[in-house]
């Protein structure tokens, strides 16, 4: 039987995207919304309550996307806590003929935390695909056996999703995580192409003074006392 | 760039139909994406165990070059050593020795290298290797077993590389590129437990990421040219950050140290080429800066200019500096 709550997420990321696009709502907003919608497609042979989730994310998404995927996971009886890493990104050939490297500057990890019963990784785009496949890599081998790890992700193209899944297959991880994107990715793309990458890009070098800079989220900055100074 | 007499002279004892030939050969180059592919491979490996011999000491970078696709009758991938050259023509298919057209099969190709070598090479091909690289190790033993004996009297091997193309190279516990190219790796990924049984996927990112500098720099090279690896080793050092060729690692500098000695509240430390720090009573993460490169340079002289005396200012300097 067809997943019913898919055209209710995608319609919502739908609308989520013309807001990015216009620039109608502040961009944190709309992604945070983001984050939150994509819970609701959390698989349904596997539940939320009670289970100790490990998310693993960019410095650039932990406050907005995964900040709002933890909020909603919370919500529904989770127990949410992540690990966040810090990328410096790559194109190595723009024929896609090598693969991007994405090198990993600095990494936080919570403190304390109990094993983790699922990992995901929150991605607000599958541009920087070898990001995503490097750092829940990183994590995958730090929590143990878990069930196969999800990708969560408001929209990809098929091309995205192509090379994302060659990176986990050249990395050995068969099958590789299940991607669950907000928008159902078709072999022609997204149905509406917005540039979530390049727009949270440019946001973000206007707001840190650099895309790819060691700048301290919120979220982790509100937990480290020794480094709010100079922020 | 310097002469190399098999390379250069080659033109002047060939024949008309043998120079149309050789012009003919290289036109699919890295148009020929399939082929391609399995060159570049095998090419990044080979580039990797240059550098690993220059990390290992006693080779001089400057003895040492590679070049593909030059226009040779063994022309994919051609690396010069001090004392030889090893000639390497890479075939993913399935391969005999009478592969290819009458007369220009892989066997006369082979062997009119060979004889080519004899009469340009500065130790008549004594000293050089002929290595037909191919895709299982099954085909490589049928072309052993088949070794042409029109072959006598030159160093000639079959070689097995089953790692795939670029986007899929097997970095797995044993495989040849592994074993090559943790060689290169910076000193710090030494941190990470390494059970070559079960590789952690810590050290594999690394890992990965070293392959694929590697394999972006070596894609890069122009076609049939002589590459000095010592000309090589200043890009290296700016495109390949988790690539290491020099043997020792830098130290911080002593009046940097002795600056960041001063500051309360954390501890700064080097160690393998590498300077971060720790928070006292801190959290766990790490930002961390690896020195001898611009990046190294430019945290040394920011402590120096700065000359901080509160953590936040320390941290504001690793973060503006941070690069692995």
């Amino acid at each position: 039987m067809a997943d019913s709550r898919q055209e209710d997420v995608a319609a919502a990321i739908d609308r989520h995207l013309a807001d990015l696009e216009t620039g109608s709502r502040a961009l944190g907003a709309v992604l945070h919304d983001m984050g939150e919608e994509l819970v609701n497609l959390w698989p349904l042979d596997r539940t939320i309550e009670g289970k100790n989730v490990h998310v693993v994310c960019t410095a650039e998404d932990l406050d907005f996307m995964a900040s709002g995927f933890m909020s909603a996971l919370r919500g529904k009886g989770g127990r949410p806590f992540y690990s966040c890493f810090w990328n410096e990104y790559r194109v190595n050939d723009v024929e896609g003929f090598i693969p991007d490297t994405s090198y990993m500057i600095a990494q936080y990890n919570q403190k304390n935390v109990p094993k983790a019963d699922e990992l995901v990784a929150i991605a607000s785009s599958l541009t920087e695909y070898a990001t995503v496949a490097s750092n829940l890599s990183r994590v995958i081998d730090r929590v143990g056996r878990v069930p196969q790890p999800l990708v969560f992700v408001p929209a990809s193209t098929g091309d995205e999703f192509d090379r994302l899944f060659k990176s986990f297959e050249a990395r050995g991880f068969y099958p590789p995580p299940f991607v669950i994107s907000g928008i159902p990715i078709a072999s022609y793309g997204m149905r509406r192409h917005v540039d979530v990458h390049g727009i949270f890009r440019d946001w973000t070098i206007r707001e840190y003074g650099g895309y790819d800079h060691a700048f301290i989220p919120e979220t982790i900055g509100s937990q480290m006392p020794a480094l709010k100074y100079g922020i | 760039m310097p002469t190399i007499s098999e390379i250069d002279e080659l033109p002047s004892i060939l024949s008309d139909p043998d120079l149309k030939y050789l012009a003919k050969k290289n036109q699919g180059g890295k148009n020929q994406r399939d082929g391609y592919s399995f060159e570049l491979a095998y090419a990044t490996y080979q580039f990797g165990k240059l550098l690993g011999r220059i990390r290992e000491g006693g080779v001089n970078a400057s003895s040492l070059w590679i070049a593909l696709q030059v226009s040779c009758f063994i022309d994919d991938v051609v690396v010069g050593l001090r004392d030889g050259i090893l000639w390497i023509e890479a075939k993913r298919g399935d391969v005999t020795w009478r592969t290819g057209e009458e007369s220009r099969r892989i066997e006369d190709n082979f062997v009119a290298q060979m004889n080519a070598d004899r009469k340009t090479g500065r130790f008549r091909g004594k000293n050089n290797m002929y290595c037909l690289v191919v895709g299982s190790e099954r085909r490589a033993k049928l072309l052993r077993d088949a070794l042409p004996d029109t072959f006598q009297g030159s160093h000639s091997m079959v070689v097995a590389f089953t790692e795939g193309r670029p986007d899929q190279i097997d970095i797995s516990g044993g495989s040849l590129v592994a074993t090559v190219m943790r060689k290169l790796l910076p000193e710090n990924v030494s941190r990470y437990r390494y059970d070559p049984e079960n590789p952690s996927p810590l050290e594999l990112e690394d890992l990965r990421t070293c392959v694929n500098d590697i394999l972006a720099l070596v894609h890069q090279l122009p076609s049939g040219e002589v590459n000095m690896i010592a000309d090589l080793l200043p890009q290296i050092d700016s495109e390949c950050r988790n690539v290491r060729w020099r043997p020792k690692p830098p130290k911080l500098a002593e009046d940097v140290r002795d600056i960041l000695k001063n500051v309360e509240g954390l501890t700064v430390v080097s160690s393998n080429g590498r300077v971060n720090y720790e928070l006292d009573d801190g959290p766990e993460g790490t930002l961390s800066c690896i020195l001898g490169t611009e990046s190294g340079r430019r945290f040394e002289q920011a402590v120096r200019d700065a000359n901080p005396k509160y953590l936040n200012e320390v941290l504001t300097i690793f973060r503006e500096n941070s690069n692995g």
